[in-house]
């Protein structure tokens, strides 16, 4: 028998604003142990949340992205449970009236377009963290995240296969990074993602059993759960080999298994009701309008333009809208430097390779655009060659240097003298006269390597055509 | 102004002295930072004493002790006195000792600093036994607080009967639908809410912790039953239980449905009378103020007006006193 994997997606995002979603702690990932944390967020009594509005902007940008509808009143509700994460025993959610539902995401996979439909975009607050020290014997509670504001986007089980999943994710970054909602970093937990999954015979409308599958924290890892997942329920279903039961389990990417975590049978019974502290906020057309306002050409959007107009590789388009940064970077220089494709190359090749060996992610380069364009232009005007503008591309992002200006201090202008490249050319031809009988026996391949030659002597800041034109007429 | 110190119960916080709540579970707890009340009060010029409630999280308990603060103005060590008073069972008290309980539309003074006993209903209230001097005090800590979700636009409040002169002298009968229901929607929203908001105290950040435990779920069961009274487990126990699956339909939604019904229908009256005499719970379930007149009888006898009218309560509350009413 055939049999089709069926999969709906819970996925966390946690929101870029400064503070929590209901003190005003700094919200920001890499502070100290319990560096963030004031009385509220520590869950002592006294201080009544206040709701961050930032958060429901983003909630609300999050919505006007995904197509979704926007609630009008929305409320905050309790969600009780004890657990050492979470200080007041409790959890700030919205579960009576979420701020949208009914979205889209529209993905590409190999097999064509597809809709993936969305139930609910909700606001909630984060749970704290605990490490367990093992010399100590203890487990410790880091309060830092806690309370720091999350959307939890929930799709409907429209999930076919983990290619479809993982070209969602990525859409859902883009997407959501793009307009600054969220950065949207897997492996710092500001995107977190529970797969829902059951597995029928093709051609059943009905749903087999379904398990949660937790902690998964790359792409990778989420694809190899599924794949796991669904052999296991599969395998279930053919030979018996165990019974399937609706429950959690914990994904293990160190062991490439997922493991129970709780079952059905003891689920927290949660109590949910509307927290009587926070008034229900209207959202009206107007605070709408002025969100949508706020919001960045999509991705989309923004990849039909740089092929279309702008005339880019799709490769090339691809990579950039792919990161927030990376357009930014492309907006910012070709704003000044009116080449598009020259400044794409300068960006995909020379920056991205300047920085590969940090370790560092697309998101991660800081340059000023300006300087940056400052450099591809003076490459452009030939006023100073391109292997100097590659060595100044260096300078430009660890030192923070004006191109200009330097390569004028340090003379570093291009070298278009005829006499001095021919110099040059003699010396080279002189030192290298096997080279040049090989290349009057029919290989060309030696004239790049006395091109070389030539450039280093002239300490890379001469015209490479200008020194080609002068080596052919020398060679022949 | 008063001379003497306006006592305050220690669920009001003050920065540094212990904060009770009247409850073993926060044994050893010192409030982090001054309530809004108390910064108000400091800033002008009352000086201020702490007391712990009468009654744990001021959850009534059968036989209802005055509370520390309440005796205080009784006994004229203090002439004003703060509490939260979020059932009326204070008021109740200090009607009895010959007190006025002025408690302000919800929403206009402040909870920052407040322990919450029951968020949607908690209202720090005045005890006097002179009305000038009680409203003076409400004067001072009234007025919009941005640190409180439900706080209300006004900057500030000024009390003074004239201010409101009464409509109408004409008095009568009134019946409103659902009324008898009244009394178990506050039972059940009150316990509902005290579980949500004494869960906090779990015994691992502060306050008391059993000494003797074994792993995580013994450390939440022994702190939890050696911290709260008898009264106080009853009541999370049927919070729990009236928001569990199964029961939040038949139960808390029910009572947040009849709430919603009984507050039209007060809204409704205070459309056509300055005042009401109304129960104890109208105040609470309708965010409404209300001011409790000095008397021997518990249930005292409540005053009510629509929301913001704190000066036709005034008027009516000093008429009242004139007439005996």
């Amino acid at each position: 028998m055939e049999y089709e994997v069926v999969m709906g997606l819970e996925v966390h995002v946690e929101l870029s604003t400064e503070s929590k979603l209901f003190c005003g702690c700094p919200a920001r990932f890499g502070a100290g142990p319990n560096e963030n944390v004031c009385p509220a967020c520590a869950g002592m009594p006294g201080m009544p949340a206040v709701t961050n509005r930032r958060a429901v902007e983003l909630g609300i940008a999050a919505g006007l992205l995904t197509g979704s509808e926007i609630t009008r009143v929305i409320s905050f509700d309790k969600k009780s449970y004890f657990y050492p994460d979470l200080p007041c025993a409790y959890q700030i959610t919205q579960y009576f009236a979420p701020v949208c539902t009914n979205g889209r995401v529209e993905i590409e996979t190999s097999r064509g377009k597809r809709r993936i439909t969305l139930k609910q975009i909700h606001i909630e607050e984060d749970a704290g963290k605990l490490v367990h020290d093992a010399r100590a014997g203890a487990a410790l509670i880091d309060f830092n995240r806690t309370s720091v504001p999350l959307i939890e986007i929930v799709s409907n089980p429209d999930f076919r296969s983990a290619e479809e999943v993982v070209a969602y994710l990525e859409k859902l970054r883009s997407l959501l990074s793009f307009a600054g909602v969220s950065d949207c970093r897997m492996q710092e937990g500001s995107m977190r993602c529970d797969v829902n999954l059951s597995v029928r015979p093709v051609g059943s409308e009905t749903l087999g059993t379904r398990t949660e599958m937790k902690n998964m924290n790359s792409l990778k890892a989420i694809a190899a759960a599924i794949a796991y997942e669904s052999e296991r329920h599969i395998r279930a279903l053919q030979t018996g080999s165990e019974t399937l039961v609706q429950e959690t389990r914990r994904w293990d990417d160190a062991r490439g298994e997922s493991f129970s975590m709780r079952g059905k049978e003891d689920a927290t019974d949660y109590r949910y009701f509307p927290n009587p502290e926070l008034a229900p906020i209207v959202i009206d057309d107007e605070w709408i309008a002025r969100v949508r306002e706020t919001l960045p050409e999509t991705a989309e959007a923004k990849y039909t333009r740089l092929t279309e107009r702008l005339g880019l590789a799709e490769h090339d388009a691809a990579q950039i809208t792919q990161s927030r940064n990376l357009s930014r970077i492309f907006d910012g220089t070709t704003r000044i430097f009116d080449k598009p494709r020259d400044a794409a190359g300068w960006i995909l090749v020379d920056l991205l390779g300047a920085v590969r060996g940090d370790g560092k992610t697309d998101d991660d380069i800081e340059i000023d655009c300006e300087k940056f364009a400052a450099l591809m232009r003076l490459v452009d005007e030939k006023i100073i060659s391109r292997a100097i503008g590659k060595k100044l591309l260096i300078k430009v992002l660890e030192e923070d240097i004006d191109p200009a200006a330097y390569a004028e201090e340090h003379g570093l202008g291009l070298v278009t003298d005829t006499g001095a490249i021919g110099d040059a050319v003699r010396e080279v031809l002189a030192a290298h006269e096997k080279s040049v009988l090989e290349y009057k026996d029919g290989n060309e391949k030696v004239m790049g390597f006395l091109m070389g030659q030539i450039m280093r002597r002239l300490k890379g800041q001469a015209d490479p055509e200008a020194v080609r034109a002068a080596l052919t007429a020398a060679l022949s | 102004m008063t001379s003497k110190p306006v006592f305050l119960e220690d669920s009001i916080l003050r920065k540094g002295l212990p904060a009770t709540a009247g409850s073993k579970i926060l044994q050893g707890f010192k409030a982090p930072f001054d309530a809004a009340v108390a910064e108000r009060l400091t800033g002008a010029g009352y000086a201020l004493r702490s007391e712990p409630p009468g009654t744990e999280f001021g959850i009534a308990p059968p036989a209802p002790v005055p509370s520390p603060v309440v005796t205080a103005v009784a006994e004229g060590r203090a002439d004003l006195a703060l509490c939260n008073d979020f059932s009326g069972a204070a008021g109740d008290q200090a009607a009895a000792l010959g007190l006025y309980t002025i408690r302000p539309t919800y929403g206009t003074v402040s909870r920052y600093g407040l322990i919450p006993s029951v968020c949607s209903m908690d209202a720090v209230s005045v005890v006097c036994r002179d009305l000038r001097q009680g409203f003076a005090l409400l004067e001072v800590i009234a007025g919009h607080d941005e640190r409180d979700g439900v706080s209300e636009p006004e900057p500030s409040y000024r009390y003074a009967p004239s201010e409101e002169p009464l409509k109408t002298a004409a008095v009568s009968r009134e019946t409103l639908p659902m009324a008898d229901a009244g009394p178990a929607v506050m039972d059940i929203l009150v316990c509902a809410e005290l579980s949500g908001n004494l869960s906090r105290y779990d015994g691992l950040r502060f306050g008391y912790r059993s000494p003797d435990f074994k792993g995580l779920e013994e450390l939440y069961l022994k702190t939890r039953t050696e911290g709260f009274s008898p009264e106080t487990k009853l009541s999370l126990v049927v919070g729990a239980m009236v928001l569990s699956e199964g029961w939040y339909e038949k139960r808390y939604h029910k009572a947040m449905q009849i709430r919603r019904m009984l507050r039209d229908g007060i809204d409704a009256l205070l459309m056509k009378y300055d005042v009401l005499s109304a129960p104890a719970w109208a105040a609470p379930l309708c965010g409404l103020p209300s001011v409790t007149l000095p008397g021997a009888a518990p249930p005292a006898a409540r005053l009510v007006a629509a929301r913001k009218r704190e000066n036709a309560l005034y008027a009516a509350a000093e008429r009242g006193g004139i007439y005996g009413v």
